[in-house]
């Protein structure tokens, strides 16, 4: 799927980090949860309804959650970035961001080689008091 | 990774029939093992028998007090399930914290 949405889909927001599931840079968004998309097969999610983290956006206003991890500075170099906010916003929606701790546990799919994690918890804090979606 | 046939299955007989008589079929639910094995060239299966859309993801309670959990039950939503988080919370925990979400 990842290679799909990259290199034929020409949607390269979404990176290849590991390849292998263990970073969390490829995370999108099926049907609304969040899955590693390097390990899964794009022609399984025939129908399904895939979002990236290009569609997360609403033309040039950020999402709520983009927009606190610009506010808080929750990146360095960025990589991870793009798998962390589709993560986050998941993350929010199941329910899972209502103290560090659990936002600690439930994003420790992604990793941030930068050493981002304060500033990404601090992120998705306010992006789960903002975000109804 | 090598080439490979894909099939979806639509109902268990033909899913079976997918990997009858071929050593070298394999299943594909979550794909999250079997994929990232494929990569590396550890598993080199011909077929992938796609189960995804069959019928088996429910989580039953039986009448003699056990619970059925079907084989594409996600890992995430059979943590969260209530029969499971009163009765055996245990499983609900090791399941939480055997992957990363």
């Amino acid at each position: 799927l990842l290679d799909l949405l990259r290199e034929q889909l020409h949607l390269t927001g979404s990176k290849k980090g590991c390849d292998h599931g263990q970073c969390g840079a490829c995370t999108v968004l099926v049907n609304g949860r969040r899955i590693n998309s390097c390990l899964s097969l794009a022609v399984v999610h025939d129908g399904d309804e895939i979002t990236t983290i290009k569609a997360l956006a609403n033309g040039e206003q950020l999402h709520p959650v983009q927009a606190a991890f610009v506010e808080h500075d929750g990146f360095q170099c960025g990589y991870c970035t793009p798998g962390q906010i589709c993560s986050a916003v998941a993350c929010i929606n199941e329910g899972h961001a209502r103290s560090d701790g659990e936002i600690r546990e439930w994003m420790s799919g992604n990793l941030c080689r930068c050493g981002a994690y304060p500033n990404i918890v601090d992120a998705i804090r306010e992006g789960a008091g903002k975000s109804s979606t | 990774m090598n080439p490979f046939t894909y099939t979806r299955a639509t109902d268990p007989k033909q899913a079976m029939n997918g990997v009858a008589g071929n050593a070298s079929a394999k299943f594909l639910g979550g794909g999250t093992n079997l994929i990232d094995l494929m990569k590396m060239g550890v598993e080199m299966p011909s077929a992938l028998i796609d189960i995804n859309r069959l019928a088996l993801s429910k989580i039953e309670e039986l009448p003699d007090g056990g619970v059925r959990i079907g084989a594409l039950v996600r890992n995430s939503d059979l943590a969260a399930h209530p029969l499971i988080v009163q009765r055996y919370p245990v499983l609900s925990q090791a399941l939480l914290a055997g992957a990363s979400p």
